[in-house]
């Protein structure tokens, strides 16, 4: 409610000249922007697409990649006590400094977007699948001595399933942080994608095209984020998940 | 004095062992583009040691202090308020997790358009980009106020300022610290990305710099300077989080 009070404001507000015109315009004209690039089949090839490829990729990468390690560190008490201290501190780190290395090392293609992406997706994956990890009801451990499941089975039927509540979280909140990573790497730097369509229509003072860009990615995040939760209050209703004997 | 060392060995093994991986794939790769760690730390030493860097590094410092402290005063004092009445928080609260949810990232155009390139610009989105965490934390912490002291307050009558000072602030006291962390973790990477989106001063303007005359062992070093100012205060304010924690921790 208040969201939309908000927005009617915004838009009187430009339409009698309370706000500059010249730093927002009404969000009539945002979605027009939007319409703009959607309508145009370039304006997928060029802005969308990129984007969201890299975007699915680097969550894949990112829940793959902290899934592993979370796993890797339960399994030796010393190992994660000494990268304990750093897990919790690594959220601070501003990883897209480290964007202008990847491209000077990698150079400047989806393969620097991706590991950017990456890097910011890994921390709330890997926090999540711990916290999971530690959350799993100590039933478990008996139920696969009683039954003699080991190894990858365990894993498959047991671990995964128990902690599928910080599995579907860590999704949730590791490809909202790999979008942020991919789109503000093209922001800084690239030829393709939304973050570029913002920066590029930003340089050329075309406000309709920077805000319905800005637009886009805010729709873009925001139905993937409400994918996921979907999908998360789906598999975790009462009664969907069940022991099978 | 072994527990001493021990706990020392602890905090340094891992960073020990990234840089010692770093040395050993990047001697295995042995391409010019791909520097060892002991070039990025040769790297840091030689940018450290030219003024016009010292004095960029001079400035994000300024610009993180002033804006830490922005928005740490702006978010504890709204988030401690909005929590404490129902009616605040029903009509903030969600407004505030869905911009923290945002990447405002986005918003930073919107930033230069009001505001120009200067520092102002860079400033307002670090304090934009920091403020809503430490809002939220605040706003749950004291929502989530034991409402025994809430009887403890009416039964020995004390006054608000008295309140204030003898029970809210010892029990919102680990969070602020929370808050103050999240913050300053946030500001932080808001600061290094408008100094990265501007290209104007600053270290992120520097990386920006260097990227353009492919100085990769020197961008490399500024960026491992970049990890050290964010990790060791957080660090830091992480250690004095955990010490207030069990002092104030409540009683079962």
């Amino acid at each position: 409610m208040l969201l939309v009070a908000a927005v009617a404001a915004l838009e009187v507000g430009c339409r009698v000249g309370l706000i500059d015109p010249q730093i927002v315009v009404p969000p009539t004209q945002m979605v027009r922007g939007a319409w703009e690039i959607v309508g145009r089949g370039e304006g997928w090839r060029t802005v969308i697409l990129p984007s969201a490829t890299a975007i699915l990729v680097a969550t894949c990468f990112s829940v793959l990649i902290g899934t592993c390690c979370a796993l890797a560190l339960s399994r030796s008490r010393m190992i994660r006590s000494a990268c304990e201290p750093y897990i919790v501190v690594l959220p601070a780190i501003p990883v897209f400094a480290l964007y202008p290395v990847f491209i000077a090392v990698l150079g400047q293609g989806v393969v620097s977007l991706v590991l950017t992406g990456v890097l910011l997706g890994v921390v709330p994956m890997l926090t999540q699948v711990l916290a999971g990890l530690d959350s799993l009801p100590a039933y478990l451990d008996k139920l696969a001595r009683v039954y003699e499941v080991r190894g990858l089975s365990r894993l498959t039927r047991l671990t995964l399933p128990g902690m599928a509540p910080a599995l579907l979280t860590g999704l949730r909140l590791s490809s909202a942080y790999s979008a942020i990573g991919v789109i503000a790497a093209e922001l800084i730097l690239s030829p393709r994608g939304l973050g570029h369509a913002i920066h590029s229509a930003y340089e050329s003072f075309d406000l309709t095209r920077m805000y319905g860009a800005i637009l886009l990615v805010l729709a873009l995040i925001g139905s993937m984020y409400v994918g996921i939760a979907m999908v998360q209050r789906r598999v975790l209703a009462p009664g969907h998940m069940e022991v099978r004997a | 004095m072994s527990s001493l060392v021990r706990g020392a060995a602890t905090y340094l093994a891992a960073p020990i062992v990234v840089l010692v991986l770093w040395q050993a794939i990047s001697m295995m790769v042995a391409s010019p583009s791909v520097p060892t760690s002991t070039d990025a730390v040769e790297g840091m030493v030689d940018a450290l040691g030219n003024p016009r860097f010292r004095s960029s590094v001079l400035s994000t410092l300024r610009l993180l202090g002033l804006s830490f402290l922005l928005a740490a005063v702006i978010g504890i004092l709204a988030g401690a308020l909005a929590g404490g009445s129902s009616l605040a928080r029903r009509v903030l609260g969600p407004v505030l997790h869905l911009v923290n949810a945002t990447p405002k990232i986005v918003f930073f155009p919107v930033f230069i358009l009001a505001l120009g390139l200067g520092d102002s610009a860079k400033l307002s989105f670090a304090v934009f980009h920091g403020v809503f965490i430490a809002a939220i934390v605040m706003m749950e912490a004291t929502e989530g106020l034991n409402p025994r002291y809430r009887k403890v307050i009416s039964a020995y009558r004390l006054r608000p300022v008295q309140a204030t000072r003898l029970i809210v602030l010892p029990a919102l006291l680990p969070y602020v610290v929370t808050a103050l962390r999240l913050c300053l973790a946030f500001t932080f990477i808001g600061l290094i990305l408008a100094e990265l989106l501007t290209g104007t001063g600053g270290i992120g303007g520097e990386i920006l710099r260097l990227m353009r005359l492919a100085e990769v062992e020197r961008i490399t070093g500024i960026v491992l300077l970049v990890m050290v100012i964010a990790v060791v205060p957080v660090m830091l304010l992480r250690a004095v989080e955990v010490r207030i924690r069990s002092r104030y921790a409540p009683n079962p």
